[in-house]
């Protein structure tokens, strides 16, 4: 594995601070798995200096050739909300320009063959790893009904409404100010939803802030319903090395606790592998 | 005529180094992480994340924040403890063939005492490297590494039971380097490294929070090379022994500076995590600079700075 030269293909708003950025590889990468991440320098030089942490959001075609009848190359998406410096750096690249990333990185979502349903939670730019979780399954030519309840602060985040419509799921919004969808949290609607469900075997899968997992957490366990998580925590390398990104894990029986990284244990967890009280 | 292959090899107080560049401390696992990126053997010297008495899960996070080209850590010295250290982590990394330096440190004199015995007995270690910029629990949590006397003292209990070559890592945290390096340099210590993190802190204004749930931090990466650099130099004056000098080295050049301002190798931290091959690329572009500079040996340009 080696940082790899990407060329952005295509980087447009998509919604008031989201980006989504299309970004050929100049070399080849491994196969992503749905959950996986990759570390996005932003700058050329040392400031900033650290790469950002960024999800697979899904694969594309990079614009063909006009001489050609072949099918444009293999590239892939990365969907992402204008935070700070590094974000705000992206977002005015254009296409032409180069980055290089690291990736693809961590432990993507387990497939979970046993549930006949599954429910996908997001929580504001949560939805990258779920979108790319549905993309995945649809390609795989997985047919089990999904389910997407996806929790922002307003309407016009809960952005590409078509390429969600193109996977065949259903989209259960909900809003804080209540302009789109359930006025409220996501998270309400995860009982109603799973009563609806009655007996048929569900898995659930969640990305989104620390207390909406919290919560998902505890409603599955009660439940004795598969959960798993995708987790964020400030990363510096993305690898293992620096212990920046760990989370506590559930003590087992007669061990003592240890920490799990996020960024290589992670960012896919087990939700009953993480001890939710400690942060 | 300049041979073809520049010879690179340095020697730190008996640590065989084939090269003068290895991977700092806490930043390169125990020699696992990079494994994908390059063999661990082509590093002059590898060393290891500090290691304590017992296991220890480190500080809350946020626990890193970025800086104008640096990055603060407060990871707290999270590690797997002595006995995990030599049962499970230092076998494979002494298979991979690299020189192995282990990091430790403790909370008393008796911990840095006992440590140092455990692992310069074990096989496969070429030497060790103590941390000294952590709290003495016993003096009320001042760091031993801030006082020439308690860092002299301390040394020398460690020096009496090391069986293999210590290096002593110094704080920047201090008004005179220099002094500290005198002090440890009389009560044994074989080489110095320098330096560790400086003391900082990043706020975020908005929350009016401090970023770090640690409050402060540890500054790394290019924003400290300067100061760093200084200190390498201040050290090469006052000591005999050989320095190691690390803080901010990203490239070749970097690294070259330190080498002439006195350091016999240096160590790679940061730059690690934002270019996995960063050490690798440094190894490479030392030996283009002396092949450019008809140079022979690595050796023969430390401390060659013109004051
Ligand atoms: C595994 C993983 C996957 C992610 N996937 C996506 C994604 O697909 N789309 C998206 O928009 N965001 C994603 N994030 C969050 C994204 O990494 C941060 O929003 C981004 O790093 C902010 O950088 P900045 O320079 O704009 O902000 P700044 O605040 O200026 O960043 C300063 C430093 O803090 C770090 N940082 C700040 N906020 C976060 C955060 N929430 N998580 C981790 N590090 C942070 C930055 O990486 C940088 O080192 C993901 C985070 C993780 C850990
Ligand atoms: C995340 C992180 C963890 C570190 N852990 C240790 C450690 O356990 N022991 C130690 O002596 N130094 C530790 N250091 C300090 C580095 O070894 C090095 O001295 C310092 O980062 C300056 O070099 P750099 O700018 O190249 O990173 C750590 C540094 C970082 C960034
Ligand atoms: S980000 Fe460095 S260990 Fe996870």
């Amino acid at each position: 594995m080696k940082p790899v030269q990407a060329q952005v293909i295509h980087n447009y708003t998509l919604a008031p601070r989201i980006f989504r950025m299309g970004l050929l590889p100049l070399e080849p990468l491994p196969h992503a798995v749905a959950g996986q991440f990759y570390m996005v320098r932003v700058s050329r030089g040392l400031d900033p200096l650290l790469r950002r942490p960024l999800s697979h959001f899904g694969y594309c075609r990079a614009p063909k050739p006009k001489s050609s009848r072949a099918k444009g190359e293999a590239a892939l998406e990365i969907l992402y909300q204008v935070k700070g410096r590094g974000t705000d750096l992206l977002s005015r690249m254009t296409p032409g320009e180069h980055t290089d990333l690291i990736g693809p990185l961590g432990q993507g979502w387990q497939p979970e063959p046993s549930a006949e349903r599954l429910l996908l939670l997001a929580g504001g730019i949560g939805i990258v790893p779920l979108r790319g979780l549905a993309d995945q399954l649809r390609v795989q030519g997985d047919k089990r009904p999904l389910t997407l309840i996806w929790g922002a602060g307003t309407g016009s985040e809960i952005c590409c409404r078509e390429d969600l419509e193109a996977l065949d799921l259903e989209l259960l919004p909900a809003t804080e100010d209540g302009s789109f969808g359930h006025p409220g949290l996501a998270t309400d609607l995860l009982e109603p939803i799973l009563e609806d469900i009655g007996k048929t075997p569900v898995a659930v899968f969640a990305c989104g802030p620390w207390a909406m997992l919290k919560k998902i957490a505890e409603v599955t366990s009660q439940k004795k319903i598969p959960c798993q998580v995708s987790l964020d925590e400030f990363m510096a390398c993305g690898l293992g090395a620096c212990l920046s990104c760990v989370v506590r894990g559930r003590a087992r029986d007669h061990e003592p606790p240890q920490n799990l990284r996020v960024c290589k244990e992670g960012p896919v967890f087990r939700a009953e592998e993480i001890d939710w009280n400690v942060r | 005529m300049p041979s073809l292959s520049p010879n690179l090899e340095v020697n730190i107080a008996g640590v065989a180094m084939k090269n003068p560049v290895a991977a700092a401390s806490g930043t390169c696992g125990y020699g696992d992480v990079y494994a994908e990126f390059y063999h661990p053997a082509e590093l002059g010297a590898l060393v290891t994340k500090g290691i304590s008495l017992e296991p220890r899960l480190g500080n809350p996070t946020p626990r890193m924040a970025e800086t104008p080209a640096g990055m603060l850590n407060s990871i707290g010295l999270e590690n797997v403890g002595l006995k995990v250290f030599l049962n499970e982590k230092l076998p494979p990394l002494c298979d991979s063939g690299v020189t192995v330096v282990v990091n430790f440190f403790g909370n008393t004199e008796d911990e840095y005492a006992w440590l140092a015995e455990t692992l310069s007995s074990a096989t496969g270690v070429a030497g060790l490297e103590a941390n000294i910029s952590c709290p003495n629990v016993k003096a009320g949590g001042i760091e031993f590494g801030t006082r020439p006397e308690v860092a002299g003292k301390l040394v020398e209990r460690i020096k009496a039971v090391c069986g293999k070559p210590l290096w002593v890592k110094l704080s920047p945290n201090v008004t005179d380097i220099a002094a500290v390096a005198k002090a440890v340099e009389q009560a044994g210590a074989d080489a110095i490294s320098a330096i560790n993190t400086l003391k900082g802190m990043a706020i975020d204004l908005d929350e009016r929070k401090p970023v770090l749930a640690n409050v402060t931090g540890g500054l790394s990466g290019p924003a400290i090379k300067p100061v760093a650099l200084r200190m390498v130099y201040e050290i090469a004056q006052a000591v005999k022994v050989p320095v190691v000098g690390v803080g901010g080295i990203t490239t070749a050049k970097d690294a070259l500076e330190f080498i002439v301002a006195g350091a016999s190798a240096i160590q790679v931290g940061t730059a690690s995590f934002v270019n996995p091959r960063a050490p690798i690329q440094i190894i490479n572009g030392i030996k283009n600079w002396m092949r450019e500079n008809s140079l022979e040996r690595v050796q023969d340009i430390i401390g060659t700075l013109k004051v």
